[in-house]
């Protein structure tokens, strides 16, 4: 399983996050399902992660006390990529403040979004 | 012997001595005697000639007595004439020396009365004084003064000329009387009398007639002296009555009591029977300005005076409406030199008007239209002034003027409404200290702003809230242009900024919820159409679900959209019918457990609760809030829905075991857009519209609609819908017959 990078999935609609691991899972990746943002952190802090996406308007926890839990582990080499439906300014520049390499507005195509991911991971095609 | 011849020898020596010297003497006696003759004679002549000139100088002393005596009268006289100025003290002082001096009874002034021509008694001593007026001619002051003569009259009784019945006294036999003549012109007679036939001489008539002359000199000049100080006297009671009428007239502002005053001064002052101050628009100016031949003079403040009412028969209209009128004035009041009303002054009895009264009364016209245009002048200002004072204290917006140091002078009861400060406690602050404006604001006024700046603050409110508030800031300036200070008006705008901010996250929202199904949407369709995947009939199929889901929840969220647009635009309205409400109820039970099957639903109610209502608004209701009540409680637990008929109406309640509510948003969360902030967004009650939908649908239908909730005790839900028209099966009213329909 040495090609099978973890990639956690941090989403509450169910059906998305099934769409996301369906995609993922047809790339070769292993996707880590998070549906709330203390299960998110739990999963975050268990895995081997390689990436994370990252949706913001989540039940308990929002993405934002996600990703500063993630920036604040210090690992800063895993990189995060926010999905959200959250299309204003602010939020992009607050994303890039906080490091995020990509922000995805949904609704995205989710081939797109693994490619993208490969493209960050240097996984080549 | 020897001894008596010796002494006889001596003897008669010494008598022959003595007859010798008497010889002798003899002789000398004779020529002692011529000469002592002569000597007595001649003394005789001159004792003679000594006692005609001690005649002719006691005559002369007498003479010069006399004189000194008229001399001294005469200064006396002088003295006392010049020592009063008054007309009656001068005569009556007069009379008495006069009297006095000649030693006569009594006597009289009289002085001629021009207007009538007859000699009045002015002055009598040792008569009673009665009114007596002789006209010229008659009686001897009449003859005197007639004749311009001095009457000397030894016995009244024997002159033809004396008519007895006109005499001032019965017993009165003799008589002087002169004409009192000053500079030529005659004033009157003066006459002492005399009960004694022929008491006054030739000469008591002459001194009579030069103290009489001084007598007329002085009461000329206590006439000239009293006819001046009557003319002072009047001109300063104009002068007084003048001011009088500018205090009366101009002190009230009020115009009714203006004109009551000068129609008071007006019958006080010229004692005229009845007065009347008219103005613009009276029937009595309409009137007298329809009299062609004065209209012209009224309209250009010239006044008519009449004595003689009756005879002016182009009044006669006019005098008709004023009752019994002999004399009358009319007096235009101009303001701004229009005619703006009239004095109109009416005598009952004959009244020749003076000069000094139409002075007066075109005096006192023109202060009446001074005063009547300050009056309407001020009852502008009062009416402006009440007018922006009510304006001020009307307005909605916040208004602070300050001065140019931007020391509080006024607010207006908003800004107390506005900001909770009390006025007492911004009066005299500076506005900076209530308004921390940013330094940008300082400089400009420090520049002396020109013109308003705008500008929306955020200040503190004494109750520590923060306000939004639009404010324009400009200078306040007088008529030339100074500065006075500034005045700020401004307006709150926290609700509105609000209603932004909730605007804003609702746009938010509305477009993170629609994306949210789209997403899924437009992801299994891209997934399906994956060039290098193929997926199986069962996988496709449960894709195609998915969508299908995702399809209903957009179209339920895009059906929202248009009720709240519909709502907002008025066009929502109800269609009420009579329904059962339980089987509704029932359905959506139904439904919703086998959506959620982690939940369990429990209902309690009635068999039967039929009343008038729009079925499926109360659905959307019901549905609606077994939606929040599953969203809310996120880990399961029991949903249940209870439907009890009360007196006059039925409540239909829905409680989850879920998060809760706080306390202070249980209100909010009912607006439009309102969604409860501090909750994981995705949690938040819906957009806001579900229960904004479902509280103006309970609305509609004369219910009500709240929630009881404790934050992480679960919320229940309640709405009322009232009972009219309405059927319950009384079997399923107690609790204990009441049985769950669902479960």
């Amino acid at each position: 399983m040495i090609n099978h990078p973890v990639i956690l999935v941090i989403e509450d609609d169910e059906s998305i996050a099934n769409l996301i691991k369906i995609n993922l899972d047809l790339t070769g990746f292993k996707a880590v399902l998070a549906h709330d943002g203390e299960a998110a952190i739990q999963m975050f802090d268990c895995n081997p992660v390689s990436l994370v996406l990252l949706d913001l308007m989540l039940p308990g926890k929002d993405g934002w006390e996600v990703l500063e839990h993630i920036n604040a582990k210090g690992l800063g080499k895993i990189p995060v990529i926010v999905t959200s439906a959250k299309t204003q300014r602010s939020d992009f520049a607050k994303g890039a403040e906080m490091g995020v390499v990509d922000y995805v507005t949904k609704p995205f195509d989710p081939y797109d979004l693994v490619q993208r991911i490969k493209e960050i991971l240097l996984i080549p095609n | 012997m020897t001894s008596f011849v010796i002494p006889l020898a001596v003897l008669l020596a010494l008598f022959l001595a003595i007859l010798f010297w008497l010889i002798l003497s003899r002789q000398f006696d004779r020529r002692v005697l011529k000469m002592k003759e002569k000597t007595e004679q001649g003394m005789a002549d001159q004792l003679h000639k000594y006692q005609d000139s001690l005649q002719t100088q006691r005559i002369l002393y007498e003479k010069v007595q006399q004189r000194l005596e008229e001399i001294s009268t005469l200064h006396r006289i002088a003295m006392t004439l010049n020592s009063t100025l008054s007309l009656p003290e001068v005569m009556q002082q007069a009379l008495r020396e006069m009297v006095r001096i000649f030693k006569a009874e009594s006597g009289g002034i009289f002085l001629q009365e021009k207007k009538r021509n007859e000699l009045i008694l002015q002055e009598c001593f040792g008569i009673s004084k009665t009114p007596v007026a002789l006209p010229v001619g008659k009686g001897i002051a009449g003859i005197v003064f007639q004749q311009n003569f001095p009457f000397l009259i030894g016995d009244v009784e024997s002159d033809p000329n004396i008519d007895l019945s006109s005499l001032i006294r019965r017993s009165i036999k003799s008589i002087m009387a002169v004409p009192l003549i000053v500079r030529g012109r005659m004033i009157g007679t003066v006459e002492l009398h005399h009960s004694l036939s022929s008491y006054f001489k030739e000469e008591d008539l002459n001194l009579f007639e030069v103290i009489s002359s001084s007598l007329a000199m002085a009461i000329d000049n206590a006439k000239m002296y009293q006819e001046s100080s009557e003319n002072l006297e009047k001109r300063l009671d104009e002068l007084f009555t003048l001011y009088h009428v500018t205090q009366v007239v101009s002190s009230p502002l009020n115009p009714d009591v203006i004109l009551q005053r000068l129609e008071n001064l007006i019958l006080q002052t010229l004692k005229a029977s009845s007065t009347a101050v008219l103005l613009e628009g009276d029937s009595d100016i309409t009137t007298l300005l329809n009299i062609k031949e004065f209209s012209a003079s009224l309209l250009e403040g010239v006044p008519l005076f009449f004595s003689d009412a009756r005879n002016q028969e182009v009044f006669a209209s006019w005098l008709e409406k004023n009752g019994d009128v002999s004399s009358f004035g009319i007096i235009p009041i101009l303001i701004d030199r229009k005619l703006g009303g009239m004095i109109k002054v009416c005598y009952r009895d004959h009244h020749d008007f003076i000069e000094e009264e139409a002075r007066l009364l075109l005096a006192l016209a023109q202060q009446a239209g001074i005063s009547i245009k300050n009056a309407r002048l001020y009852e502008e200002v009062v009416k402006e002034k009440k007018l922006l004072d009510s304006l001020f204290t009307s307005i909605a917006d916040g208004v602070i003027t300050t001065d140019k140091k931007l020391k509080i002078i006024s607010v207006n009861p908003a800004v107390e409404k506005i900001l909770n400060w009390k006025e007492e406690e911004l009066l005299n602050t500076s506005f900076l200290s209530i308004f921390h404006i940013d330094t940008s604001l300082q400089n400009e006024i420090d520049e002396s702003i020109s013109g308003p700046s705008y500008r929306e603050i955020l200040v503190k409110a004494k109750d520590g809230s923060e306000k939004f508030l639009s404010l324009a800031f400009s200078p306040l300036r007088g008529e030339s242009g100074d500065l006075l200070g500034f005045v700020s008006v401004f307006r709150d705008i926290s609700k509105v900024k609000e209603m932004e901010q909730m605007k804003s996250d609702f746009i938010s929202t509305v477009s993170h919820e629609l994306r949210t199904p789209l997403t899924s949407i437009k992801g299994y369709i891209a997934t399906l159409l994956h060039p290098a995947t193929t997926f199986d009939h069962a996988t496709q199929r449960e894709f195609l679900q998915i969508m299908n889901r995702e399809v209903d929840r957009l179209s339920g969220l895009i059906s929202d959209l248009l009720e709240v647009s519909r709502i907002e635009s008025e066009k929502f309205h109800t269609n009420p019918r009579l329904l059962d409400l339980i089987p509704i109820a029932k359905q959506l039970v139904d439904r919703y457990k086998q959506l959620h099957p982690k939940h369990g639903f429990s209902c309690m109610g009635p068999e039967k609760v039929e009343l008038e209502f729009d079925g499926s608004q109360i659905e959307y209701v019901m549905q609606h809030l077994l939606s929040n009540a599953v969203k809310y409680s996120p880990k399961g637990g029991d949903v249940e829905i209870q439907i009890q008929p009360e007196d006059e109406r039925v409540c239909i309640s829905v409680k989850d075991h879920g998060v809760g509510i706080p306390f202070d948003e249980q209100e909010k969360i009912f607006d439009r857009f309102h969604r409860v902030d501090n909750r994981p967004t995705r949690w938040a009650y819906g957009w806001g519209l579900g229960l904004f939908i479902a509280k103006k649908v309970v609305e509609a239908h004369g219910g009500k609609i709240w929630v009881e909730s404790i934050l992480g005790g679960g919320s229940k839900f309640i709405f009322t819908l009232p009972l009219k028209n309405f059927v319950v099966e009384k079997e399923g009213m107690n609790d204990k017959s009441s049985r769950h329909f669902s479960h």
